[in-house]
């Protein structure tokens, strides 16, 4: 009997409507996971309480605040594991960013501008 | 060089290609979006919306190419109108179709083609989203399900105005 492995589920934060379409369907389209795609913090607070996420691919704006996100399932506030894979998006990192980032518990920093491909290639580590 | 023959159903498809109301219109945002979209992430020179009306391709939205139709007897899209799978060239001067085409020997100088068939929810193709290299190029199967994405999202953009 073979047995049906649910797809991973990952919460993808990003403002551009076209990156988060094109990940979100292709990601659905290749079998790869469910993408839950939203626009803005606010609206990806509201998802983090009510659903469980595998993974988080959230883009960071200048002063951070999605780290708070972070935060809150690192600290088991949400129904996901508070391990679950981190990755965010940022225009630039420097040492000190990187550091806080780390120390936020973020796995994986991807520098803009960066092509949907690489998008992909993080959601299926994060899903294997 | 070798014309592309006509689809067997192509009296049917020219008309629904026509009900779509779309040919000969200004450009628009909403598929200038995915062109350049297309652009960017395969670091492509070319990418177009094109139509294939009865003698021409006609470009609803172009990235790199200035001008807004071609004589369809040129015309790569016109073979890839022949079947709902992407028609990928890796190498125009390696096929017997496209080798001598002036659009390979001359301006714009095309060696790399993937065009995927825009298809009508009468399973007709209108035309093509295609991207467009001056050297030979491959795509794996992750830049194919990217793309066969961004073609959907301009059917829907397309059905949206004409519902056909």
């Amino acid at each position: 009997m073979s047995m049906v492995v649910p797809r991973k589920s990952i919460l993808l934060l990003e403002p551009d409507a076209m990156v988060r379409r094109t990940v979100a369907l292709t990601a659905r389209s290749t079998g790869l996971a469910e993408i839950q795609e939203v626009p803005s913090l606010r609206t990806a607070q509201g998802m983090l309480r009510q659903l469980a996420f595998d993974g988080l691919l959230l883009s960071l704006d200048e002063d951070d605040r999605e780290l708070e996100l972070i935060e809150r399932v690192r600290s088991g506030q949400t129904p996901s594991p508070a391990g679950a894979s981190v990755a965010v998006l940022v225009a630039r990192c420097d040492q000190s960013r990187a550091e806080k980032l780390r120390m936020a518990g973020v796995n994986q920093v991807i520098l803009r501008p960066f092509k949907v491909k690489t998008l992909l290639t993080t959601i299926h580590a994060m899903s294997i | 060089m070798k014309t592309a023959p006509l689809p067997p159903n192509e009296k049917e498809r020219l008309a629904a290609l026509h009900a779509l109301l779309i040919l000969d219109t200004p450009p628009e945002q909403r598929f200038d979006r995915i062109t350049e979209f297309a652009a960017s992430e395969f670091d492509a020179p070319i990418a177009l919306i094109s139509l294939v009306d009865e003698n021409r391709q006609w470009f609803k939205s172009k990235v790199g190419l200035d001008v807004c139709e071609t004589s369809r007897d040129l015309a790569f899209c016109a073979h890839a109108l022949l079947s709902s799978a992407p028609l990928i060239i890796p190498d125009t001067l390696k096929d017997e179709r496209f080798a001598d085409n002036p659009l390979v020997l001359g301006p714009p100088h095309i060696r790399f083609y993937t065009g995927m068939p825009l298809l009508m929810s009468s399973g007709l193709a209108a035309g093509t989203l295609c991207i467009i290299d001056t050297k030979p190029r491959e795509l794996d199967a992750t830049d194919l399900a990217i793309l066969t994405t961004l073609r959907d999202l301009a059917v829907n953009e397309l059905l949206e105005r004409g519902g056909i």
